[in-house]
């Protein structure tokens, strides 16, 4: 490593930053306790069960004796049960809306040197690039201007070049555009974050430019898997100043945090155990919990000899079990899933589900670069994604399930956020404000982006959730409600844009 | 401490008028949530007035703008909103 780099390595983690909210030398995960629940938990009572997924209905967070006991069902009608009730909870906190997003990949250089990961530093073989601003523009502009989206989760690696200074530039840098489309104008109104951990005095700055939901993933909460994978003397084989993320980000009034875990690095009943322990951990904190989870499972990524290796790659089978898990332990999450899966396991899992990408590129500049074929080349990108399908495939297969999608980032445009989204959702109320947001926003998007066939399939769509919403008239909408909402919609169909409740 | 304050006074106020209210903070091109208080009532969210780099947002029917906003903006009148 440069000398330059090497010194920047070291004044990046802030010791007094995460030992304040730890017992002593303990974090919020005991490995021992996890697997003593685990064990302690099996051949649970069917009844047991069933008054657990009660009181996720009641929309509260399970004890982690309570996820043990789900994670050890082993009859497969009740796992049946559980799935239909994990997509009815999904459904009572977010109505039957999808929010769609893209990964915007801003740079690739990477001073760590993950087991799993094609970014690592020893892997000569990644064609490593940074993008400038004006190639940051370049790609927002595709990405809301031809696909339609309206929310990126831009992702960094961990190096001087793309540090908190460069990360707020870029997010400037995509508020900043706005493009002419077919019927009105196209921009990204919310930019989520995916990038390392940093101290309360950079997030503070990331939260001065606008920065969405500030996404960090533990990968794996098992301490010793941890050190096994991110070699000593890296930044990131620092635990603690990982685990501990989300409470510098809340400390520095970043209002949403996202959590989630690489499924394969370590046994994945232990790894759901840890999301639940780092949710009740910042609840009891910080009274809010995460905004979003995610659990991507382990794909090919070049030169990463632990992807081959791990003998805990998780099946399909036991992927949805996760996911349901999950779903019914923190009832209020989001939670996300990507274009690393192929289509058949997302149709599979989506009912339990709140967010998807789609159209989705991890190479360097590809959204503005790469025209014709998938583009897919793992010497550019971290991983291999699953599903290369266009926004305008997914949301009509959507629309055909029943679902819809949805554009909304109504929290951002009003200060719904933080404390008071999170009330929102515990008490049910935010699946209300979905299902309006999500007809404006699609609305929008149809006439904007949409192919004809998307566009029959989604008016059809449309009808059916203003009826919906119609007949949830007087007893949750007001008449006033109803007839706000016909006006923003005649309004939207006349090109004006970016109306919300 | 100062959040208390002010969500006692606006939930007086939130009373008082029949509606939803709360302070946002402008960060970037977003807005982000301070404090606030009353009822949801599901209508679209109009910002009435704006106090520095703050904005007061209200949801309601037929409210008097001019009314809720002055009564809100004497809540910032004898310190700066971070209690200084």
């Amino acid at each position: 490593m440069k000398t330059a780099d090497l010194s920047w390595v070291n004044n990046v983690i802030k010791e007094e930053q995460y030992k304040k909210y730890m017992n002593g030398d303990k974090d919020f995960i005991n490995d021992e306790e996890i697997w003593e629940k685990i064990e302690r938990e099996k051949n649970p009572d069917p009844r047991k069960i069933r008054e657990i997924v009660k009181k996720s209905f009641e929309i509260q967070t399970l004890t982690p004796d309570e996820t043990a006991a789900l994670l050890n069902v082993k009859d497969p009608e009740l796992w049946e049960e559980i799935y239909a009730a994990a997509a009815e909870v999904k459904k009572k906190v977010y109505d039957n809306r999808i929010v769609t997003f893209a990964p915007l990949y801003c740079s690739n250089y990477c001073v760590n040197n993950c087991l799993y990961c094609g970014f690592r530093r020893d892997n000569k073989e990644e064609v490593r690039r940074r993008l400038t601003l004006d190639e940051v523009k370049d790609e927002t502009k595709a990405l809301a201007g031809k696909i339609g989206h309206k929310r990126l989760i831009v992702v960094y690696g961990e190096h001087p070049l793309s540090d908190a200074n460069y990360i707020a530039d870029t997010i400037r840098a995509i508020y900043s555009v706005k493009v002419k489309t077919k019927n009105g104008y196209g921009d990204i109104r919310r930019v989520n974050v995916n990038a390392a951990p940093m101290s309360v005095e950079d997030l503070a700055m990331l939260k001065e430019v606008g920065i969405g939901t500030y996404q960090v993933f533990q990968e794996t909460y098992h301490h010793d898997t941890y050190k096994q994978v991110h070699p000593f003397g890296t930044l990131k084989s620092n635990y603690q100043w990982r685990a501990y993320a989300m409470h510098r980000a809340f400390e520095a009034n970043v209002d949403d945090v996202a959590i989630g875990a690489l499924f394969g690095l370590y046994d994945w009943r232990f790894e759901v155990m840890g999301l639940l322990y780092h949710a009740r951990e910042l609840e009891r904190q910080f009274g809010v919990g995460p905004h979003t989870v995610s659990f991507p499972r382990l794909t090919p990524a070049k030169n990463a000899p632990y992807i081959q290796k791990t003998q805990y790659k998780v099946s399909d089978e036991d992927f949805k079990k996760l996911i349901a898990v999950i779903r019914l332990s923190i009832p209020y999450t989001g939670m996300i899933i990507t274009a690393r899966e192929p289509a058949r396991i997302r149709r599979e899992v989506l009912p339990m589900c709140t967010q998807t990408d789609a159209s989705t590129k991890i190479g360097i500049g590809a959204y503005s670069e790469i025209n014709g074929s998938d583009g897919q080349d793992l010497a550019k990108q971290q991983f291999f994604i699953g599903d290369d399908r266009e926004l305008d495939d997914v949301v009509r297969e959507l629309a055909e399930m029943g679902y819809i999608t949805s554009f909304c980032t109504a929290g951002y445009r009003c200060g719904r956020t933080g404390k008071n989204i999170m009330e929102l959702l515990k008490t049910g109320k935010e699946g209300n404000f979905c299902k309006l947001n999500a007809i404006l926003t699609f609305r929008e998007w149809l006439d904007d982006f949409a192919s004809e066939e998307t566009k029959k399939v989604g008016e059809a769509l449309i009808k059916k959730e203003m009826r919906e919403v119609k007949s949830r008239t007087p007893k949750v909408f007001s008449p006033q409600v109803v007839g706000e909402l016909e006006n923003y919609y005649e309004r939207i169909k006349n090109g004006e844009r970016d109306l919300y409740f | 401490m100062e959040k208390e304050i002010f969500t006692s006074e606006l939930s007086s106020i939130a009373k008082r008028y029949n509606i939803r209210v709360w302070i946002a903070e402008k960060m970037g091109r977003r807005w982000s949530y301070v404090v606030g208080a009353g009822k949801e009532l599901f209508l679209p969210s109009r910002m009435i007035a704006k106090i520095g780099k703050y904005a007061i947002f209200v949801e309601g029917e037929n409210f008097d703008r001019e009314m809720i906003a002055a009564s809100v903006r004497k809540l910032f009148e004898p310190r700066d909103f971070q209690g200084n």
